[in-house]
């Protein structure tokens, strides 16, 4: 680690300068080990204090959940006078939210009240939130330039759902930070659905793998996508919306997009047609077996072994002739991927693999064996 | 020139050469506590906007292989494989490879998961002794795990063994008796979904010393710092090698190093680089420095990337005998990756890795200790020939010292400030007092371990050496087994 040397050498620096630097480092030392300790000691009075307005929150909270606006009840029922049309806030709190550290408190618990809860209870705590006018500090976070603070801004209006602000959150969308263009992507979505994707249409930047997942799951139990609009997505020049559409197709099944992905399969890019493949056995495109067994040729070894996949999943009796070739390739991927497709396309295949002249030969023994026992399991 | 004249030379000569490499070692440990930093904040901001929840749940989440050797492990491994199975990955296989282990470790996997020997074809992509069977459970609540028993080859050979096995993209290599936290694959299996425009060839993850920690059913329930001094000392020494350095180095995209003990690497890479490489001890360093020269070779772009969350926590050596051995092993290995790689040296093909990372390590690395003993013996012969400025000696090694002492105390800084696991002034005051000591009490044990390294090699000494440890439990094995990190 260190070197522990020294020579009377007039080229070294001198006793002073050395003693010095000591003492300004050792001076250093101790400011830094006082500030850990006072860090250590700041923190868990601040711990301490949220943890009691957290409860303060949290009953809040919980009235909120179980408000009933007026004439909720029976219908044609009037409000009583002086019934509340506003979710009854206690005047300590209220004064209490003159604080910014109270304020995010509450915004915290509000989240992770509305993430956890739907219907009724998640509206009445957005209108707890908009009533308390706690919008006004996640725009000033929006508005803020610091990064972090801007994509935190973001979550909670796109979780309270603000939907007022979507200009600006739109705008974000193809924003420089990183992070801020994935909230504000992922906002959108969370607000609008399908619809919010129309940012697809303007990004210049690429779609982490990433961001494409957590923008699935977001549209997982939506429905209702515009066909229109995948088709078009599909010629996009950014080369991840392409990817990420043809997920999207897979996902909602969308049969009648089949052919447009088809002609995927002639996209120069080697992802796209990946993910064209895959898209096609999730779209349980029997037609389009031909046409995969045409681009099997000029597949490199990841493309052709989705195409055995796909053909084993999607593919007829047409199909065990070409495998059956595809068991003498000479990598042994390729022999065991066309093995387990056999498999796949049931007695026909199977058939095929028993019938074949090197059945009882290494390695074909040993692939068509592991074939059949991952078929069974 | 007369005698006298000339010894001075050359005493202000080496004393100045000593003087700047000084100099030199403490800037580039003031950048690496700044890069540190830095890089930290943006880590510790970008990761609180991120729901890894996402990726347990989804298909699209990609395939990972957790490779686990084991050797000797009898007494530990059914709970350790119980262990990782309940890690929280949906696309994810566990490949147990026994080693050749002369104890009961395969016959109580057997039993334990009622395993059954399967045809399972293994295409042999990297050259590997013998595999003898390989298993699966009858029980489908084990249907990710598969067993390899195989003939004893030693670590490398068995890693390479479980990437032959592994049927997914991504393989995550760990040491079987390591403790991994239950989201710990979705963290690592980030880096290599978040990146845009080069393609993650490897991610590390923190290796944290869990030595006294409180460990229930092969899960970590409550962190504790060692009060053995020589396990705690470790800590304080991974928090400035994990929470700095390699935080550091990886804002630099210069990362050299991930821990053997717990890294994620991506397959095919791996294989094209002809996977662990079994001539060096040190195959975990080896294996980032190929992956890296294969890339920067065919001009693709890369990147190594790393996770400074604590998600592995690891038994650290308790004694002075099992850590000098671990510690000789290091430096044999460093040297070893070294020296295969020397090429890269200096070599501006070769980029960040040619021109910053290859001759920070050999300058401060591995020459340290060597200098450091060098410079302790020429002041002790000039203090015995009465050539020594005892005052001035004294107050540069009050300089070093110290600052030795301040770079301890800004990694426990940035542990306070990002994890904090060790809560408490208490345990904050003993690291502290663990900081002023370790120079006396540690480091030239350290030192002396890694000159010892230094003559092992020059006497050709291969092998790992027996690196028994006390184990998280009582009723703990005492055969040897592989060493960690």
């Amino acid at each position: 680690m260190f070197s522990f040397y020294l020579f009377a050498s007039p080229v070294m620096p001198g006793r002073s300068w050395l003693v010095t630097a000591m003492m300004s480092i050792l001076g250093m030392l101790m400011l830094l080990v006082g500030f850990i300790l006072a860090y250590l000691l700041i923190r868990r009075r601040t711990a301490r204090i949220q943890a009691r307005w957290r409860n303060i929150h949290r009953e809040l909270v919980q009235r909120a959940i179980f408000w009933e606006p007026p004439g909720a009840e029976p219908a044609g029922t009037e409000p009583l006078p002086g019934e509340p049309t506003h979710i009854p806030v206690p005047a300590g709190i209220t004064r209490s939210l003159r604080r910014r550290l109270f304020r995010q408190v509450m915004i915290t618990e509000l989240i992770s009240g509305k993430k956890a809860l739907s219907g009724t209870a998640a509206a009445n705590l957005v209108l707890l939130y908009t009533q308390l006018g706690l919008g006004r500090d996640s725009l000033h976070k929006l508005a803020s330039k610091k990064w972090h603070l801007q994509a935190q801004g973001i979550q909670e209006l796109a979780t309270m759902e603000q939907r007022g602000c979507v200009t600006r959150l739109y705008r974000l969308t193809n924003a420089h930070n990183e992070v801020v263009r994935r909230e504000a992507q992922t906002a959108i979505v969370q607000l609008y659905g399908f619809e919010g994707l129309r940012f697809l249409e303007v990004i210049d930047t690429p779609l982490s793998e990433w961001q494409q997942i957590q923008l699935l799951r977001l549209l997982q139990h939506a429905t209702g996508i515009p066909h229109a609009n995948a088709v078009h997505w599909l010629d996009s020049p950014n080369p991840t919306v392409r990817i990420f559409t043809l997920k999207l197709i897979a996902e909602q099944h969308l049969q009648e997009i089949a052919p447009r992905v088809l002609e995927c399969l002639r996209d120069g890019n080697e992802s796209i047609r990946l993910q064209a493949i895959r898209c096609l056995r999730e779209l349980d495109a029997t037609d389009s077996c031909p046409t995969l067994i045409g681009a099997y040729p000029a597949e490199a070894l990841a493309g052709q072994m989705a195409i055995l996949d796909a053909l084993g999943h999607i593919g007829t009796a047409a199909e065990v002739e070409f495998l059956r070739t595809e068991l003498s390739a000479p990598d042994h991927r390729i022999k065991l991927e066309a093995a387990r497709a056999l498999v796949r396309l049931g007695d026909q295949g199977l058939t095929c693999l028993e019938h074949f002249p090197l059945a009882d030969r290494s390695p074909w023994n040993e692939i068509f064996s592991q074939a059949k026992t991952e078929w069974m399991v | 020139m007369d005698g006298m004249s000339i010894t001075s030379l050359i005493s202000n000569v080496l004393a100045f050469g000593f003087w700047l490499y000084s100099i030199a070692l403490l800037s580039s440990y003031l950048l690496v506590g700044i890069f540190a930093m830095l890089e930290m904040r943006k880590h510790m901001r970008s990761s609180s906007f991120t729901d890894y929840s996402v990726l347990a749940s989804s298909s699209h989440a990609p395939g990972i292989s957790i490779l686990a050797p084991a050797y000797n492990e009898a007494a530990t491994i059914v709970e350790n494989v119980r262990s990782l199975l309940s890690i929280h990955y949906r696309n994810l296989e566990l490949i147990v490879i026994n080693d050749g282990s002369k104890d009961d470790s395969l016959q109580k996997l057997i039993d334990h998961y009622q395993l059954r020997r399967t045809d399972l074809f293994v295409q042999p992509r990297i050259a590997t002794k013998q595999i003898r069977g390989i298993y699966r459970s009858t029980n489908s609540v084990f249907h990710k795990l598969i067993v390899v028993d195989k003939e004893n080859g030693g670590k490398a050979d068995a890693l390479n063994v479980g990437v032959n096995v592994s049927s997914q993209p991504y393989i995550v290599c760990i040491d079987v008796d390591c403790i991994i936290e239950q989201d710990a694959l979705l963290k690592m299996a980030r880096p290599f979904l978040d990146s845009r425009d080069a393609r993650v060839i490897a991610s590390g993850g923190v290796v944290r010393i869990a030595n006294g920690c409180e460990i229930r059913n092969g899960r970590l329930v409550k962190v504790h710092l060692p009060d053995a001094f020589l396990p705690r000392a470790q800590t304080l020494e991974y928090f400035r090698a994990f929470l700095l350095g390699r935080m550091a180095w990886s804002r630099l995209d210069a990362l050299l190093l991930i821990s053997g003990a717990f890294g994620a690497f991506d397959k095919e890479i791996v294989i094209a680089c002809g996977g662990y490489n079994h001539a060096t001890v040190g195959e975990d360093m080896e294996l980032v420095v190929r992956m890296r020269r294969y890339m920067e070779e065919h001009r693709l772009p890369y990147k190594v990337t790393y996770i400074p969350d604590p998600l592995c926590w690891t038994e650290a050596p308790a004694s002075y005998k099992i850590l000098g051995r671990q510690r000789n092993r290091w430096t044999r290995g460093t040297i070893e990756t070294l020296g295969i790689h020397r090429k890269m040296l200096f070599n501006p093909r070769y980029g960040r890795l040619g021109l910053l990372s290859f001759p920070y390590w050999l300058l401060f690395e591995l020459l340290a200790p060597i200098i450091e003993c060098v410079g302790l013996t020429v002041s002790l012969a000039l203090a015995v020939c009465g050539g020594l400025n005892l005052p001035l000696f004294l107050a540069l090694l009050g300089f070093i010292l110290s600052f030795g002492i301040l770079f301890s105390i800004l990694a426990i800084l940035t542990e306070v400030l990002t994890f904090n696991q060790y809560n408490g002034s208490r345990d904050i005051l003993r690291l502290t007092l663990t900081a002023v000591l370790e120079p006396f009490l540690f480091h030239p044990f350290i030192v002396w371990s890694a000159i010892r390294g230094n003559i092992d090699l020059l006497r050709k000494k291969k092998g790992w050496g027996d690196m028994s440890r006390q184990g998280f439990a009582a009723n703990k094995p005492n055969k040897p087994n592989y060493a960690k990190n």
